[in-house]
């Protein structure tokens, strides 16, 4: 949203005479791309998260099979 | 010190740097902004692995548009930018929709999205009014509208995307 806010005051300021808001769009920019790093590194997380908990249940399940295999 | 932290306090002085520039013109606007992208791509390519390429491409993408602000006189370089920027605003909304599975959408949800995108287009072609006086040219013009369009595409998603994650945020406290 910041990055979109930020593209169009950046629109605003070439195509229409703002000179109150001249560099306000560069506020909104680096604020949108905080955030969209911020998600990237949560997404990151969750993704790993992921994979720890499948790879822990693959692990669990490959064990029941063994010791299934071991009473038959 | 931790990774999440630095980012935070780096973000904290860029934008201290933005919010002092409103007031005091100590470094050129674009010059600021080429940095401040510069600066998130360092920290964009420690996070990012070959394996999710797109989400660098973005941070890649818009520091190159960046570059071309600086030089934001010819005609080839205005181009470029939009090119550019069309490209990294298609592959965050290619990221954004592939998150979303297919929404349910009310009337009003639907009167609402084509109140938006009445309202932003009449905006864009306003601007386009201003674009046209200084540089006539279709082929830009075209870029310029292909850019707008995507830019409201972007926000719409996001939105779906927010109302979506927001309602499992809900639904994990109840």
């Amino acid at each position: 949203m910041g990055l979109t806010v930020s593209d169009l005051l950046l629109f605003g300021i070439y195509f229409v005479d703002l000179d109150k808001f001249k560099y306000i769009d560069n506020v909104f920019y680096s604020v949108g791309l905080y955030f969209l790093l911020r998600s990237y590194m949560k997404h990151k997380k969750s993704v790993k998260k992921k994979e720890i908990k499948e790879r822990l249940f693959d692990k669990k399940d490959q064990s029941e099979r063994d010791t299934l295999d071991v009473y038959r | 010190m931790n990774f999440k932290t630095l980012l935070s306090i780096v973000a904290a002085v860029i934008l201290i740097f933005s919010l002092a520039s409103l007031q005091f013109e100590i470094i050129a606007n674009q010059w600021l902004r080429l940095g401040t992208s510069g600066i998130f791509l360092l920290f964009a390519l420690k996070i990012f692995t070959s394996r999710n390429f797109y989400g660098l491409a973005v941070f890649l993408l818009l520091f190159l548009c960046d570059l071309l602000l600086v030089f934001w006189e010819s005609l080839i370089i205005i181009a470029g930018y939009y090119v550019l920027h069309i490209f990294s605003i298609s592959i965050l909304v290619f990221l954004t929709l592939r998150e979303i599975k297919v929404p349910k959408v009310s009337k009003i949800d639907i009167l609402s999205i084509l109140l938006f995108f009445l309202i932003n287009t009449l905006i864009l072609f306003l601007l386009e009014e201003y674009f046209n006086q200084s540089i006539d040219n279709n082929w830009l013009r075209l870029l310029f509208y292909t850019n707008g369009f995507l830019i409201l595409i972007l926000v719409l998603s996001a939105f779906f995307y927010s109302i979506r994650f927001a309602k499992m945020f809900l639904h994990s406290f109840l």
